[in-house]
């Protein structure tokens, strides 16, 4: 097992951070920017040092300020992607590989498995963002770490090459041995890569599952936002929840007490009349904005409720910014849970 | 395109380039050409010292500038900015106070001077290796200035991922910030090698002024002035281009 509690100052920010993870499971730290995800990865590195905690790897103490304990970062193996790769600019990609290798030969067995083997001899300067990343990758695979820590792997990666990039990481997440650990800010790339998300928020964990656990259950506006669905926080009674503004939601189900609920922006409709039929949520409301996506058209609606609707594009070409409209919600498209 | 230069900045900055060349004109209409070569082999003594004291001061300001480089670039500990204020002395002091200070402290009755003259037999002063203390001694801080802007300029980034590959301190240094700094060095070498072979204050204050032993070039060419003012002009006429010529090779070097 690998177990961090973790307690940091940097300035006004503050990290306390409990994380554990096991050598079956790919985790992905996610969070919005200034969360303190590359600050926990650092920490984990041995880069910047723990202010109270304790850091335990398969049962070395690797930190651990009670007793004054701290390796550092050459004491530690781990394996080190940061951000942009950050590949050294005056050796060649082979002698990048090389520099963390016991035996020179590895560089080349990795630089052929990750199909970089051509460009061996190029210098960092004339790497795409894609290669870049790899490269970075297989320098710190070359010594089989212990901890694999990725910060943003695909963010300076081209869009047209991503799919490209995140498939050889996931191969090479997937069969590497050890704790995995990724930084991303993109739900995609944790869905992608990861079986496990832990949720940073201003230097805490808000939250913690799989990305199916955090898409039906999210417990924070951050997350739901991350996941693109509507959330709601208020007061279940008898299925119906009273939110904050005094408005209700009728779940079908949902069970008394505190409560949470998400509705999919997809089982959000909008009508120019008022619709007839069973749906036990209708209400009046006005668009605020029309946001055209790729295939979807995301509307944002406010009201005794805000919240945002997908549409096709032909369904969006009725509605027009500050229309009025009926708004429809069907009981057993609200998921609600206790709070 | 627009103009770049105020007519008044081109006016002051050509009155500044005529008191750099004046000088030099002056020097090449002097050189007595024909007596040139006999001016040159006369002096072969002169050339030599010069050339063993520069060579041997800038290796001296070289292997002890770069580690105090590091320590100004990378350190963090109480009394920096003094040993950096130390470090820079030199440049400002007249050389011949270097002189009178390396004196007195390495002189035969000077506190270290005295005691390598007790312990081990040693004496510096008046002897070539005395002339490499002074020329190093006012090296080392061009060096030192050079090289340290070179390793501030190194990304403490790539020092960490060495680390997070296993790499201590020393493997950090040599096989990363060091190759980087690779040009700033360069241009540290070249400035200190300048600035060593052009001492002459602090050598003539601490080494004397004895041929084939101290008397460098600009000793000679000094001393030369009075006895024979041509001969004078013909060895500055040689400090002149090899400056010239390690320069032009030096700009060659790092602009690529």
């Amino acid at each position: 097992m690998l177990t961090c509690r973790a307690s940091a100052s940097r300035g006004a920010f503050r990290l306390q951070v409990e994380l554990e993870a096991s050598p079956e499971e790919i985790v992905a730290i996610v969070g919005p920017n200034g969360a303190g995800k590359s600050s926990l990865l650092r920490i984990l590195a041995g880069l910047d040092p723990l202010d109270d905690g304790r850091f335990v790897v398969d049962g070395d103490v690797w930190e651990d300020t009670a007793s004054a304990i701290r390796r550092s970062p050459e004491d530690r193996s781990v394996g080190y992607v940061p951000q942009a790769g950050l590949l050294f600019p005056h050796l060649s990609v082979r002698d990048n590989v090389a520099f963390g290798a016991e035996h020179p030969e590895q560089a080349a067995e990795w630089l052929d498995r990750l199909g970089l083997s051509a460009l061996s001899d190029a210098r960092p300067s004339e790497l795409s963002g894609g290669q870049t990343q790899l490269v970075a990758l297989a320098r710190a695979q070359v010594r089989r770490p212990a901890v694999l820590l990725l910060d943003e792997p695909l963010a300076s990666v081209d869009a047209a090459n991503r799919a490209a990039i995140r498939r050889i990481l996931r191969r090479e997440l997937r069969d590497s041995p050890g704790y995995r650990i990724l930084v991303t800010h993109d739900p995609l790339e944790a869905a992608a890569l990861a079986d496990r998300v832990v949720v940073l928020d201003g230097g805490r964990v808000t939250q913690t599952g799989t990305v199916d656990d955090l898409r039906t259950h999210p417990r924070s506006s951050y997350v739901a936002e991350l996941v693109g669905m509507n959330f709601f926080s208020g007061e279940a009674v008898g299925g119906t929840i009273t939110l904050a503004s005094g408005a209700p939601l009728v779940s079908a189900s949902v069970p008394d007490g505190a409560a949470l609920a998400t509705v999919h922006p997809r089982a959000v409709s909008l009508y120019l009349e008022r619709p007839t039929g069973s749906p036990r949520n209708v209400w009046m409301a006005t668009i605020a904005s029309i946001e055209p996506s790729l295939e979807q058209v995301r509307i944002h609606v406010t009201g005794p409720i805000d919240l945002v609707a997908e549409v096709t594009r032909a369904g969006a070409a009725a509605f027009s910014e500050g229309d009025e409209v009926w708004v429809a919600v069907k009981a057993t498209e609200v998921t609600g849970y206790p709070r | 395109m627009t103009r770049v230069m105020p007519r008044r900045l081109a006016v002051l900055a050509g009155i500044g380039l005529a008191l750099l060349l004046v000088p030099l004109v002056g020097l090449l209409v002097r050189v007595p050409w024909t007596g040139l070569g006999g001016d040159i082999a006369g002096s072969g003594d002169a050339v030599r010292v010069s050339a063993v004291v520069s060579v041997l001061a800038t290796a001296v300001a070289v292997g002890l500038g770069i580690p105090l480089a590091w320590l100004l670039a990378r350190g963090s500990f109480r009394g920096q900015s003094l040993l950096r204020a130390t470090v820079l002395l030199p440049i400002v002091l007249p050389a011949v106070v270097s002189g009178v200070a390396l004196l007195a402290s390495l002189g035969r009755t000077g506190p270290i001077g005295g005691l390598l003259d007790d312990l081990f037999g040693i004496t510096l002063p008046f002897t070539t290796a005395g002339a490499v203390i002074a020329a190093s001694f006012v090296a080392l801080p061009f060096v030192t200035l050079v090289a340290e802007a070179g390793f501030r300029g190194v990304s403490r980034d790539l020092e960490e991922v060495a680390a997070t590959l296993g790499a201590g301190p020393w493997r950090r240094f040599r096989r990363i910030a060091l190759p980087q700094a690779v040009p700033a060095l360069a241009a540290g070498v070249v400035l200190g090698w300048a600035r060593a072979l052009g001492e002459f204050g602090a050598t003539v204050t601490f080494a004397g002024n004895l041929s084939g032993r101290t008397q460098t070039l600009p000793l000679a060419i000094f001393f030369e002035l009075e006895r024979d003012p041509e001969a004078a002009f013909s060895l500055s006429l040689i400090l002149v281009a090899v400056s010239l010529l390690v320069l032009t090779a030096a700009r060659r070097t790092w602009s690529r």
